[in-house]
């Protein structure tokens, strides 16, 4: 195998971090590369290096062995180089085929030259095992399709490397299954893939070679064969990583939050929660698990408040709390990790005092007939930069200062600061390296030992098993069922994942 | 005795060079603005014959040369220094009020009814209820666009600057009718009541107490949004309208309180002018004094100390046009040139640094399509 590309050390900072340090990696002909690291290791930085979205200070690029500027991703594509983002880079309303023409020239000069590309897209999808309906309108088909579709338009343009950024998040066990033989094919073809992950599963089951990313710098590149997930675990993090939360017998208590066949709809004005309906305990957490789009969001946005309920009701404590505003489900101890840290969590422009203590801020102590008292908010400020170990040059930077981990520090800060009785927490560790999401995970352990009702909503299967008592499966808007962590596996909530019913699933069985 | 000297913290030569780098930050941007549209501007006095520096000279002394000219750049800066406190307020809960200009009017209008039609009261009661009147008034015109935006997300921007048309034909309809002074030729309103006048403090420079007023309001501007709940609400909004609505912060009842404060800030400014300079209205009263507000608070980068000095730095440059034109002919409307060109380059300054840098791809680019040329 040849070599196709090489990275010579590639240094890139931005104002207070150096994200890449002197990175060298090299890419064979037909190789599945793993790029491998922590969330903040410097891996996306180092593509977008790579893909000419980002310019690296220092260091060379070399394509088939000759030296390369990449001013933009233009240049990126025209020499062969293809990207997936993790957010696809599609556009909603038109179908696939117009996606794929979309900034290529047409052999008819003015006039759009779909038949054409209809047809090379569907020898490609055969080709490759893509299977895509060319003229299907992309926001009708499910992330899994958007996927291929993105890979299909890379493969259109000819490409000879496929660089993937965390290409799993978003799709069922099944799925991955279905990218994975895609991947395999493409390389059986001489296509090179480099995939962004920090899954170890992921690296072990499909790349040839793994190049470890730590601190922006490379720790090592190994042979896939010749490593175990254990030992890349340990190179990623950098020490011994305990994957186990210990977690004390359930306790459960009263019911905490209960809902009953509550309908919403979302933001399309389509239904997206179905006749809901379950029971949340105290003592407990309560996991719900599901591809991302099945009605999770809307869920959460319906439990806080946040998202008006068409039909159904919800009670907290016994206490009917359907049409509550969010201050007054905060009043009745309910607390909140949003989904979209960016989105609902934090506002960047403000400082980490300040988006700390927004949800409690017009009670005492923190102000008192309207006039804020600084010292009790300091006092509290200061206190959960200490527990959380929120690294922040003062309480008084801005948000946008700080890195991903330490913003969604602050946002755990902010929602279990004050012992909240139930606690909706979604995707409280997306875009978390390993020892904080560890570090979540136990804190998440002691809020329910303590007494709290935890829903959490990931799309993280091990995190669902890992945390919850219970879990359940949301599919299309409706509820595949509830299951207890210690009387399923990973196969029936997959199942569960792809629409199939708990009962369905009861019966078939012998 | 033994007595140990302790320096105070701030005035350690570290944090002195902290505070200093970061005033520097915050008041670089207009200061340079401001620099670059004097010197456009004096290439186009060059252009058109004039000696830019005896024009500069000429703005100089008439806005702050001499005592009479110290006070008429204030009783300018006034209304401009409190309607920017009006748009400060409102956008920093991310709404764009360019409606002051039509509520000062509205304002202005309900002072002078009262003024006016009001009388037989003491003063130390009508020059309040004036003032009282005219923020009704600023705060009733803000109350639609207020309610269409919060409740129907309908732009602001749009509804007040149809609004500011409507305000400036009612005020010619209010000084040609209901309000409207007996007997005279030119259409205007009588004049306020005695009772209802500001004292003037200093008459060379016919100074009201409008001016601490003002001030107080700058205090309490910056006390309000740094200092109390809705204050707090404002600004999170501002930040982060949808991570507000999570944190349980009623987003329409705040956006509704912004813009409203907003409204009777921009009466008051317009009730102040009537009661303490003008004492009554013409159809052209301070035409033109809401747009600049709006200047002024950007340049003031939209904190209430800036807004101070933007507002008296957008009163210098109106009261020091006339004495421009009076002793150069130079026509005062190129002072409208340099306003627009400060805002300009104040915009454009947050850009600057983008624009270079797509300028550095574009040459990269260049580069590169040598590189991939085949046969190389």
């Amino acid at each position: 195998m040849g070599e196709m590309l090489r990275l010579d050390n590639i240094t890139k900072s931005f104002p207070g971090v150096l994200a890449n340090d002197r990175i060298s990696l090299d890419v064979r002909e037909g190789e599945i590369l793993a790029l491998l690291g922590e969330n903040g290791a410097g891996k996306t930085t180092l593509m977008n290096c790579l893909y000419g979205q980002l310019k690296p200070d220092a260091g060379q690029i070399y394509w088939r062995g000759r030296p390369m500027e990449i001013p933009d991703s233009h240049a990126a594509v025209s020499l062969g180089i293809g990207m997936v983002h993790q957010h696809f880079m599609l556009v909603p309303v038109l179908s696939v085929v117009e996606n794929v023409s979309l900034g290529l020239a047409s052999t008819r000069g003015l006039l759009l030259d779909l038949e054409y590309i209809e047809t090379r897209l569907n020898t490609l999808s055969r080709e490759f095992g893509l299977e895509v309906n060319p003229r299907a309108v992309i926001w009708r088909l499910p992330v899994g399709a958007q996927q291929r579709v993105e890979i299909l338009k890379a493969l259109y343009r000819e490409i000879q490397l496929l660089i993937l950024d965390e290409p799993t998040a978003v799709l069922t066990p099944g799925e991955v299954n279905d990218l994975f033989a895609v991947l395999r094919r493409l390389s059986a073809r001489g296509v090179s893939v480099i995939l962004i992950t920090h899954k170890l599963e992921e690296v072990m089951a499909i790349s040839d070679r793994v190049t470890v990313l730590r601190d922006g710098r490379v720790v090592e590149t190994v042979k896939t064969s010749d490593t175990t997930p254990h030992e890349l675990a340990h190179l990623m993090v950098g020490r011994e990583v305990i994957f186990d939360v210990h977690k004390p017998p359930l306790k459960q208590g009263k019911i905490a939050l209960e809902v009953q066949n509550i309908k919403a709809v979302g933001e399309r004005g389509a239904l997206a929660l179905n006749n809901i309906s379950f029971s949340l305990h105290e003592g407990e957490i309560l996991g719900f698990a599901g591809v991302d789009g099945n009605g999770q969001q809307e869920l959460e946005e319906v439990l806080c408040g946040l998202r008006r309920i068409r039909e159904g009701q919800v009670f907290l404590h016994g206490q009917e709390v359907s049409h509550y505003k969010p201050d007054q489900l905060h009043q009745l101890g309910l607390a909140h990790i949003p989904s979209d840290r960016l989105d609902r969590a934090v506002a960047v422009k403000l400082t980490v005092e300040e988006n700390m203590v927004a949800s409690h801020i017009s009670k005492p102590p923190y102000s008192r007939r309207g006039i804020l008292n600084p010292k009790a908010i300091r006092q509290f400020v200061q206190h959960s930069i200490s527990t959380f170990n929120i690294q922040t040059p003062s309480p008084r930077a801005a948000v946008a200062t700080l890195s991903g981990g330490n913003q969604q520090r602050v946002v755990l800060a902010s929602a279990l600061g004050h012992q909240p009785r139930v606690l909706i927490a979604a995707q409280p560790t997306r875009g978390l390296d390993v020892g904080l999401t560890q570090q979540v995970y136990e804190r998440l352990v002691q809020e329910r030992s303590r007494g709290a009702a935890i829903l959490l909503i990931s799309t993280e299967l091990q995190e669902i098993f890992r945390l919850s008592d219970r879990i359940a499966v949301m599919y299309r808007g409706e509820l595949m069922g509830i299951a207890p962590v210690e009387k399923t596996n990973v196969n029936q909530i997959g199942m569960m994942m792809a629409g199939v019913r708990l009962e369905q699933q009861e019966d078939s069985l012998p | 005795m033994k007595t140990t000297f302790k320096i105070p913290a701030f005035l350690r030569l570290k944090n002195l060079q902290k505070t200093a780098l970061s005033l520097w930050k915050r008041l670089s941007p207009p200061l340079i603005a401001v620099a670059a549209a004097l010197i456009v501007c004096g290439v186009l006095m060059l252009v058109m014959n004039f000696n830019p520096l005896l024009a500069y000279q000429a703005l100089f002394e008439s806005a702050i040369g001499n005592k009479s000219a110290i006070g008429t750049t204030i009783i300018k800066s006034l209304p401009l220094l409190i309607t920017g406190l009006a748009v400060t307020i409102a956008y920093r809960a991310e709404i764009f009020n360019i409606g002051v200009e039509g509520q000062i009017l509205i304002g202005g209008i309900f002072a002078v009814w009262v003024g006016t039609k009001v009388t037989g009261l003491p003063p130390f009661i009508h020059i309040p209820l004036c003032m009282i009147a005219g923020m009704v008034g600023g705060m009733a015109y803000a109350w639609l666009p207020a309610w269409l935006k919060a409740k129907r997300g309908i732009n602001e921007v749009i509804v007040t600057l149809l609004l500011n048309y409507m305000a400036a034909l009612l005020l010619s309809w209010v000084v040609r009718g209901p309000l409207r002074e007996p007997g005279q030729l030119y259409a205007k309103t009588a004049e306020v009541a005695q009772t209802a006048r500001l004292p003037i403090l200093v008459p060379e420079m016919r100074l009201h107490p409008g001016i601490f007023i003002a001030l107080i309001l700058v205090v309490l501007c910056y006390f309000f949004l740094w200092r109390t709940v809705p204050g707090f609400n404002i600004r999170f909004v501002g930040a982060n309208q949808r991570a507000a609505e999570a944190a349980g912060i009623n987003v329409p009842k705040t956006m509704l309180t912004s813009f409203l404060i907003s409204g009777s800030l921009a009466g008051l400014a317009g009730t102040l002018h009537i009661i303490g300079t003008e004492y009554r209205m013409l159809e052209s009263f301070l035409s033109g004094f809401g747009y600049d507000a709006i200047a002024a608070a950007l340049v003031g980068q939209l904190h209430p100390f800036g807004v101070l000095l933007g507002g008296f730095f957008f009163g210098a440059l109106r009261s020091g046009s006339n004495g421009m034109q009076i002793s150069l002919g130079i026509p005062s409307t190129l002072i409208y040139v340099i306003q627009a060109l400060i805002i300009l380059f104040v915009l454009a300054s947050y850009h600057i640094r983008f624009g270079w840098r797509w300028w550095k791809r574009e040459k990269q680019m260049d580069v590169f399509k040598k590189e991939i040329q085949p046969g190389n």
